[in-house]
Formats: structure tokens, C-alpha cells, sequence
């Protein structure tokens, strides 16, 4: 996999189109990303210059919040970092644990980490790496939280820099996210591209309606929702998309294995960032005027350079 | 069950057994034919079935595979149906079922099993009851699994399927997607079951397209066995025909065409038998032949056998009657013939038969019939000649016989013959009286004196004389039984006193018109029919009692008593011999026993002991017949003799016969030197009488001595002056 790597500052790049076909590997070439889009800056308030000592409770060690963690220790330089998955005490000690410290905060990273955090916890948390947080209710009085997603206005760009000829997305999506929803049409609506959204239950529907809308689009836009989508359902589409020339965004630069054309994916230094802004607001003036869900300013772009890129 | 085999019996077993039989018998192309037809009858029917189960596997292969396509898809469309209330997912479902024909009904539960619809359900085939309990824990644990569903088809209607599919939904873990491991998909995925899906499936038209493809393929098989059975009976035949064309000549070969040919066949096999028979041919031509000359000759001389000579007997007796000429038939018989095999053995014997056969040959014309009737008879015919040219033959035939000396174990014998000449003539024509006749007037040769010849005469009364003849051994068993045989007494006289030592002891058997039979005419019937045991039995027994009725007026009475060597093969012989005496008060030292020279030279090692006991118990013995067929004098010395009775052949022509009278005082001088008297036979006149007396003979015993007496007499010799005074001198 010849791998492209493209931070978009709060800008967007101009790529090739691209198209899955069966035919032979093809390398991509990619220009440097020219940033042309323009997305509005955070509203931003003085911050004080130290960071509170923090609490960073970690679901598990898997590297998607492993990293995020080790970003977060360069911005609090004083924190504690717990690991649900390894600590031999239950999650409710540990965040008891954490009450009693003198922590002013706690950075919960995954939905484990976070449902505990959110429950125990008496201090100000931030919650991150958790797509579904309405379902699990986890936004509280005393919680914020960091997309779980790549900023949508970027990713739009992105893609259609990439294949500018793309005006129909398809995205299927469980229930619960109609904000999203409604973020994502906007953005879709800016970038020309107009967005289908189908709401589905179970990875069968999601077989199902996405069978019957890969012949109406020219990109599928996968989301993280892991109520709707199974290994089965991923392949399945994945392959679909392929036959039928579709290309697939999916979130994670290893789903590309399974054929996706192109993965827009988070970054950890960028979530850390956040995170520590939220904080650092926190700690300035309280939760009051920090929106629940702060979205992400960067974007990695990979291209899958075993599918064939067809100029439309 | 006893219909099922009517039927069979009917239209199988009895088809084939009629196919197989022809006459009555079995067909070998029929059953070859229908060993094959059946054989290939067979392989194709289970071609056929495994064809057929072959086709069925492959066809639920193919069932299985689609049946595993078609509950994703199922699965798929009907998980709408489940979760969203979709009108289209319905509608799609709908035509799906439709779009396959082999899908008779979908129906789908719910979790609990609990019919929800179904959709299609052609010929009310569809699943419109809950699902039982079994069955809804093992759809279950099929979740998950590469093949999906339950699947039972129905063994009788194999065409037709149902198949229970759960059916679910995954989902992956929340943490899943922000950390994506394609090669850990499987474990971070999460299940929830939301019912089932059945389908019925009938795949009737494979199911029908495969029974037409069999039923194509019987057809054709059916048409290849017919085809094969009309070709094959004819190659059969063909390659058989070499064995019927061996009918015939097999056929020919039965009734005794040993030169029969046989074809040559084209094949190995029938060209081995053929082989085979043409060597069977050949080997019974040859047992024929041998059978043949079995039949006809005499295996030890090679002359032709009585059975043959008979044949010849009767075309000559047919030529006679034809052309009117007259043949003879010449029957001989060797005189001395069983000193020979008794002395020497059979062996010598045979080597003597077989000498006599070449000289007999040797002796008549080429055309002549030479034959032998077994033992020492022989039968000669002489043809187209009348009775001087068949006198001159039998001449010529014991002229020769005379000159024949046959040499065995150093010893020379002189082999003499007696022949009877039996003429064939215009009125003597049937062979079995022809035969007869020459034996009889053979017997007349021999009772004559042997060594001669005698022709028979035919007379009125000559039927009556062979009937007689022919009736020995009747009368023979009758004199034995009735105790009708006579004794004659003939004295044995001193040469020198003139006085009468003692008496030979005759036996005569009466004769119907009161004459009496020497014994000449009957003992050799007798030796054969194995009576002379009793004969020498009878003969001890009655010289028993005749020495003890005229022992008493003679004072001194001694008789000797001829014993044949049947009497020695009797072991009771001593045993009879001592009770005899005993009862009649006989002295055993007045009693000599007389014994052939053949035996006594001969005389095996049971023999030997009983003439010992006999002169342990006080017999004399005296040596029968001396000199006609030994030569050897050598034997005198080793026998135990007492009495030595020169043969009457050497004294009958002694006066003129220098070469007898050397002999005879040669055994009187070996006999004295050997402590034994001898005894002169034969003697007819007082010229021989002194000459023996001369030659220095002990003894004499003949006409002119005495004739046989009914009862024992004194007879002195009347002996000349000067003979007396001879011996007074030499005295």
C-alpha cells in the first residue's frame, strides 16, 4: 500500500478521482494538498498558560486511544493514566480513585472508559473516541466530548478534490445521530454533493439499503456505527462497491484492506489538542459555553493504491 | 410374495430356461450368450444406478449450494421484514420467490418460533405452523456456521428439500471501528437472532430432466444388449462351429472308424482336441490291434490261439465244401512234456513249447495253420491233401520231434510227440467234431505206445466211442465214487532165482461193455481234472487191503504201488499211508513205492520230508520209468532208491539195439554201485529176459514174466539151463 499522508490544516487538496475497478495495481501519484477549504475558526477566550493536573482513564490499550493518550501527556504535564482493561481493580474504584485526587479533570478515552467516567466521576469530564455517546448518554452536566469523526466539512473537501466529478454520497447510519446528520448535509450541500442518508437498524438492513442505493451514487461514505455494520455487512458492501465502481470512504486506514477506495480518519495529535482545550476552557470558566461535541480541525487521508483510479 | 414369483418364474425363469435348452439339452452358444448378455445386463443396470445416485448427489450438491445462496438472500430480504416495516421488502421478497420456481413457500418466524407468513407457498406446501422445540435449538446453533440452515430432503422423494435458516443480525464492537483488525473481524463481531426462515424446494425439473436422461439410458442400453445378443449369438456360433464340424467324425470314431480325419481347426483350443483325438484314434487303433493279436495268437509262441485256428478250421471247411478237395487236421501232443515243466519248471517248459512251436512250423507247408491249444497241445492244418499227404506231414512232424533235443540246465532232453490225424472230407464237416476227432485219435497214438501217429477211422459205432470218451471224467468221479476201479497184480521176478519178488500193483477202471481201460487212457484226464489225488489214495488203501487178504497164504507178500506227484502234495499223505497199514496189519517194509523219476528228481522240500517218513516208517522206494527223461546219472547217486525200473522204451527193441543195451547196463552197473536193484519193464521174451539177465538187470517185469493178475500169483520165470548155469557161474 503505498501510503499518502496529507494533513489538511484547516484547507483541503486537490486529488485525482478515484474509482475501484478489478484491474491492475496502479500506482497514485498525489500533489501536495493545495488547502482551499475554508472552515471557520473555534471562537477563542483566553486560556490560562498551566493545565490542571488530569485523570486520562484509557477503555483499553489498542492504539487508536493509546496514541491519543500519549499526545495528551504533552499538553497536561501533570496527569495520571488509567487502563481499564489492565488495572486489576474494577472501574468503579478507579474512578473513586480519581474523586479523591487532585485531578481537575477526567479524559476518558473510549466508550468504556467514558460510560464509567461519566457515571462516577465528580469532576469535569471530557470524553473521546466514542461515536454512538447519544445512545450511551453520556453527554451530562459535568461531560464534553470530541468527535468521533474527522471534521465533515474536510472530509467533503478532501474527497471531492480527490474525485471532483462525485455528487451523490450515500451514508447509512443507525439512529441517534440526526445532529450529524444534519452537520453532514450541510456540508455536503456546500461542496456540491448531495447526501443520502438512510437510517438502518441492523447490519442486514444495512446490506440491504445499501444494495439498493449503490446504483444511485457515485461514493459511499461510511461511518463508525458499530450497531449497523458487521464484518459480513463490511465485506459485503465493500465488494459490492467494487463491482458496481463506487468508492467507499470508510473512517479507519485498515478497513482499505477490504477494498475501500480512500479512509479519512482522525488525528490523535489533533484530538489531544482538543481535548486539552477543552480543558484548559474548563478550567478558565466552567463547562458553561463549551458546546457538547467539539469538532476536530484535522484530517489523514489515505489512498488505497491497489484500487485503479479512474478519472470521471 | 408367491404372486412376485409367479411372475418372475413366468416371465424370467422359464424365458431363459427355454432359451438356454434346445431338445431337451443345454445350448453351450445359448448359455455363453446368455451368461454375457446377463453379465452385461448387470454392469449396465448399476452403471444406470450409479448414474442415477450419482446424479442425485450431484444435483443435492447442487441443491445445497443454491439452497445456501438463496437463504442469504432470503435472509437478507426478510430481515426488513423483521425490523423496519418495509411494504417493499415484501413486495421484493415476493418476486424473489417468484423468479424461482423451485421455491415452493418462505415462511418466517419469529425468535420463539412462532409462524409469522409466509410467502408463495405453492401446492400448500408452506410451513404455516409454529416450529417445534428441537428444531428451533438446532436452527440456532447453526448461527454462524459456513452453511447456515438446516437442510432435510425426504429419502422416498429425494427432489424435494425444506431447509430452516435462522435468521440474525451482527454487529461489530464499539471500539472495533476505531481500531479495525480485518484479520480480528470475526471476533469483535456481536450476534442477535431475530427468527427464522423455511423453504420448501422441489426440484422437480432436474429431478425430472435426470429420470429422462436414465430412462434414455436403459433405452439405449436395452437396444446395445439386443444389438450385442444378435451379433454375439452369431460369433458365438462362428467361433463354435469348429466343434460341431468335430461331430461327425466323432460320431465315426464311436462306431469303430479309427481312420477317421478330423479338419484342422482354426482355434488353439479346439485345435488341442482335435489333437487330442486324432492321438485317441491312434491309440485305440493300436489297443485294437494288440486286442487282435491277443485274440488270435498264442502269446507265448505267437502262433495262432484255438479261437482263431477255429476260424481257419471252418473257411477251410468251407473251401472243401466249395471246390470238393479234402484237408487234414493233425492235433499233437508233446509225450514227455511235463517231466519237463515239473523238473525244470514252467520257465524251461515254455522255452521247450516255444522250441516245439518253431519246429512244428518249420515241419508243414507255408500254407499250412499251425497252432497251439494251450499246454503241450498243438493242432496243425494241413490243406488241400488227403490222408497220405496228411500221414506224410505228421511224419515229417515226429521225425523232426525225434530229432529235436532241447538242452536245459545241462541236461539234454528228447522231446517225442503222438498225433492224431482227423481228416476233412465231403462228409466230415463240421469243425467241433473235426477237433474231436484228432484229440481222440491223438489219445489212440499215445495209448498205443506215444511217438506215433493214428488216424481217426470213422465207424457206426465211432459217435458212441467219442461220447464215451468225452464222458472220462464222469466216469472217472463214478468209478471213485461207486469204488468200481479194479486192481490187477503183476509180478516182478528175480532174473537170477526166476522167483517172483513181489507184485506191481494196476489199476484198471471197468469199461461198459466189461473190457478194462489201462490206465494210460484216463490218468492224463485225471492229472488234468485233479483226481489223481484220490486216485493214489484209493490205490494205497485197497493194496492195504489186498496184502492183508492174500498175505496169509503167501506167507510173504510185497507189492509196490504206484504214486503220482499229486499223492505228494496231500500233507495227509504219510498220516493216510500209516493208518491204511495200521488197519490192515500192513508190514510197511513189504511195501514199495513207486515214484517218476521227474518227481524224485524234482522233488521240493514238502516232498522230501514225506518220502522220509514214509522210509522212516519202513517204505521202500523204487524210481519209476528211469531213463526216459533224464539223462543224467548223476542223480542215482544222490536219491535214496532202492529199486531203479529201467524204462520199456529201452528194453522193447533191446535185442537189436546196442545203443539200449550199453545204456541199460550202464544204470544196472551205476544202480549197483549205488546200492539199488534195478528192474526191467517191458520184458516180452526169454531172449531179452537173459540178455538182461546179462547186462546185469536184477530184476523183470512184463508179458513174459507175468501178466497182470486179478489177484497176487506166484509165476516163476521159466529160465533156461544155460542161462541158470550163467548165473550159477558168475555167482
Amino acid at each position: 500500500m503505498a501510503l499518502l499522508l496529507a494533513l489538511f490544516a484547516l484547507g483541503g487538496c486537490s486529488l485525482p478521482s478515484l474509482r475501484p475497478d478489478a484491474g491492475p495495481e496502479v500506482e497514485i501519484a498525489v500533489e501536495p494538498p493545495v488547502p482551499e477549504v475554508s472552515v471557520t475558526p473555534l471562537e477563542r477566550t483566553p486560556l490560562p498558560a498551566e493545565l490542571p493536573p488530569v485523570a486520562i482513564v484509557l477503555t483499553n490499550s489498542q492504539p487508536a486511544y493509546a496514541d491519543v493518550a500519549m499526545e495528551l501527556t504533552r499538553h497536561f504535564t501533570r496527569h495520571e493514566i488509567y487502563d481499564l482493561s489492565r488495572s486489576g481493580r474494577p472501574p468503579v474504584a478507579i474512578l473513586r480513585s480519581i474523586n479523591d485526587s487532585e485531578s481537575g479533570a477526567v479524559i476518558a478515552i473510549g466508550l468504556r472508559a467514558s460510560q464509567s467516567a461519566v457515571a462516577i466521576s465528580d469532576k469535569p469530564v471530557v470524553f473521546s473516541q466514542v461515536f454512538n455517546y447519544a445512545e450511551h448518554d453520556l453527554l451530562r452536566e459535568r461531560s464534553r466530548g470530541v468527535s468521533a469523526l474527522a471534521p465533515l466539512d474536510a472530509q467533503l473537501a478532501a474527497w471531492k478534490r480527490i474525485d471532483p466529478t462525485i455528487a451523490r454520497v450515500g451514508v447509512i447510519v443507525g439512529e441517534g445521530h440526526e445532529q450529524l446528520i444534519v452537520d453532514a448535509r450541510s456540508a455536503a450541500e456546500k461542496h456540491g454533493i448531495e447526501l443520502r442518508v438512510q437510517i438502518t437498524g441492523s447490519d442486514q438492513e444495512t446490506l440491504y439499503f445499501f444494495r439498493r442505493m449503490i446504483r444511485d451514487i457515485d461514493g459511499f461514505w461510511l461511518l463508525p456505527d458499530n450497531r449497523v455494520l458487521s464484518p459480513r455487512a463490511l465485506q459485503e458492501m465493500l465488494g459490492e462497491a467494487r463491482r458496481q465502481q463506487v468508492p467507499v470512504n470508510v473512517p479507519s486506514e485498515s478497513m482499505l484492506q477490504l477494498g475501500a477506495v480512500v479512509s479519512m480518519s482522525t488525528v490523535a495529535s489533533d484530538i489531544a489538542r482538543t481535548i486539552a482545550d477543552i480543558v484548559r476552557r474548563i478550567q478558565s470558566g466552567g463547562l458553561s459555553g463549551i458546546p457538547p461535541i467539539t469538532q476536530l480541525s484535522e484530517i489523514r487521508v489515505v489512498t488505497n493504491d491497489t484500487t485503479q483510479v479512474v478519472e470521471r | 410374495m408367491k404372486v412376485v414369483a409367479d411372475v418372475l418364474r413366468r416371465w424370467i425363469a422359464e424365458p431363459v430356461r427355454r432359451f438356454r435348452y434346445a431338445d431337451g439339452k443345454r445350448v453351450l452358444v445359448h448359455e455363453i450368450l446368455w451368461i454375457q448378455v446377463f453379465s452385461a445386463a448387470l454392469i449396465g443396470a448399476l452403471a444406470i444406478a450409479s448414474l442415477y445416485w450419482g446424479g442425485q448427489w450431484v444435483l443435492q450438491d447442487n441443491y445445497g449450494r443454491w439452497a445456501l445462496q438463496w437463504t442469504e438472500e432470503l435472509n437478507e430480504l426478510g430481515s426488513p421484514l423483521f425490523l423496519a416495516d418495509d411494504d417493499e421488502a415484501l413486495l421484493r421478497l415476493e418476486s424473489f420467490v417468484q423468479r424461482y420456481p423451485e421455491i415452493q413457500g418462505v415462511s418466517y418466524f419469529g425468535k420463539d418460533g412462532t409462524a409469522l407468513f409466509s410467502v408463495g407457498d405453492r401446492d400448500g406446501m408452506g410451513l404455516t405452523h409454529d416450529l417445534g422445540k428441537s428444531r428451533l435449538e438446532d436452527a440456532v446453533k447453526v448461527i454462524g456456521d459456513k452453511k447456515p440452515y438446516l437442510m432435510s430432503s425426504d429419502f422416498i422423494n429425494p427432489r424435494q428439500f425444506e431447509i430452516l435458516a435462522p435468521v440474525w443480525t451482527e454487529s461489530m464492537a464499539e471500539s472495533g471501528l476505531f481500531d479495525f483488525d480485518p484479520e480480528r473481524m470475526d471476533a469483535q463481531t456481536r450476534t442477535e437472532l431475530l427468527g427464522f426462515v423455511g423453504i420448501q424446494l422441489d426440484f422437480v425439473i432436474f429431478h425430472d430432466r435426470l429420470l429422462a436422461n436414465i430412462k434414455g439410458a436403459i433405452l439405449i442400453l436395452l437396444i446395445l444388449l439386443m444389438v450385442f445378443a444378435f451379433l454375439g449369438r452369431r460369433a458365438l456360433r462362428r467361433a463354435l462351429s469348429s466343434i460341431s464340424d468335430l461331430q461327425d467324425p466323432i460320431r465315426e470314431l464311436a462306431k469303430g472308424n479309427l481312420g477317421v480325419k478330423f479338419q484342422p481347426a482354426e482355434h488353439r483350443e479346439i485345435s488341442d482336441i482335435v489333437e487330442a483325438l486324432e492321438t485317441t484314434a491312434t491309440a485305440l487303433g493300436e489297443r485294437d490291434a494288440k486286442l487282435l493279436e491277443m485274440a488270435n495268437h498264442d502269446s507265448l509262441t505267437g502262433l495262432f490261439n484255438r479261437r482263431r485256428f477255429t476260424e481257419e478250421l471252418k473257411k477251410e471247411i468251407i473251401s472243401v465244401m466249395r471246390k470238393g478237395h479234402s484237408s487234414a487236421l493233425l492235433f499233437v501232443d508233446l509225450d514227455q512234456f511235463k517231466y519237463i515243466n515239473d523238473a525244470c519248471g514252467h520257465p524251461a517248459g515254455d522255452r521247450l513249447i516255444r522250441k516245439v512251436a518253431d519246429e512244428l512250423v518249420r515241419s508243414v507247408r507255408r500254407d499250412d495253420v499251425v497252432a497251439r491249444f494251450g499246454g503241450d497241445e498243438f493242432a496243425v492244418l494241413v490243406k488241400q491233401t488227403d490222408i497220405h499227404g496228411a500221414q506224410s506231414s505228421a511224419e515229417s512232424i515226429l521225425a523232426n520231434m525225434r530229432r529235436l533235443a532241447h538242452v536245459e540246465d545241462e541236461h539234454v532232453f528228447h522231446v517225442h510227440c503222438s498225433i492224431g490225424v482227423a481228416m476233412l472230407t465231403g462228409n466230415n464237416l463240421h469243425f467241433d467234431e473235426l477237433i474231436n476227432q484228432a484229440d481222440i485219435a491223438c489219445r489212440e497214438a499215445k495209448s498205443a505206445g506215444r511217438n506215433r501217429l493214428a488216424v481217426y477211422e470213422y465207424s457206426e459205432n465211432a459217435e458212441e466211442r467219442d461220447k464215451a470218451d468225452v464222458g472220462w471224467i464222469n466216469r472217472l468221479r463214478k468209478a471213485l465214487d461207486e469204488d468200481s476201479f479194479q486192481m490187477r497184480f503183476q509180478p516182478i521176478n528175480d532174473i537170477r532165482t526166476g522167483e517172483t519178488t513181489h507184485h506191481e500193483v494196476l489199476i484198471r477202471l471197468p469199461a461198459e461193455d466189461g473190457t478194462l481201460v489201462l490206465p494210460d487212457a484216463f490218468l492224463p484226464s485225471a492229472m488234468r481234472f485233479g483226481l489223481m489225488s484220490e486216485i493214489d489214495f484209493w490205490m494205497i488203501e485197497h493194496a492195504a487191503r489186498a496184502y492183508a487178504e492174500y498175505s496169509e497164504p503167501m506167507r510173504r507178500l510185497r507189492l509196490s504201488i504206484n504214486l503220482s506227484a499229486n499223492a505228494f502234495e496231500n500233507d495227509n499223505l504219510v498220516d493216510h499211508v500209516a493208518a491204511a497199514f495200521e488197519k490192515h496189519s500192513v508190514m510197511p517194509t513189504d511195501i514199495i513205492l513207486e515214484i517218476t523219476e521227474s518227481l524224485a528228481v524234482r522233488r521240493p522240500l514238502h516232498v522230501d520230508r514225506q518220502i522220509r517218513r514214509l522210509r522212516e516208517l519202513g517204505c521202500q522206494f523204487a524210481l519209476d520209468d528211469f531213463g526216459t527223461g533224464y539223462s543224467s546219472f548223476g542223480y542215482l547217486q544222490k536219491l535214496q532208491f532202492d529199486y531203479i525200473k529201467i524204462d520199456g522204451t529201452f528194453v522193447e527193441d533191446l535185442m537189436n539195439n546196442p545203443v539200449d543195451q550199453k545204456m541199460i547196463r550202464l544204470i544196472a552197473e551205476i544202480g549197483h554201485e549205488a546200492g539199488m536193484k534195478t528192474i526191467a519193464e517191458y520184458v516180452q521174451d526169454a531172449e531179452s529176459l537173459l540178455l538182461l539177465g546179462e547186462l546185469g538187470v536184477d530184476m523183470a517185469q512184463g508179458f513174459f514174466v507175468g501178466k497182470p493178475t486179478e489177484r497176487p500169483l506166484q509165476i516163476n520165470t521159466p529160465i533156461a539151463i544155460q542161462s541158470r548155469r550163467l548165473w550159477q557161474t558168475q555167482s
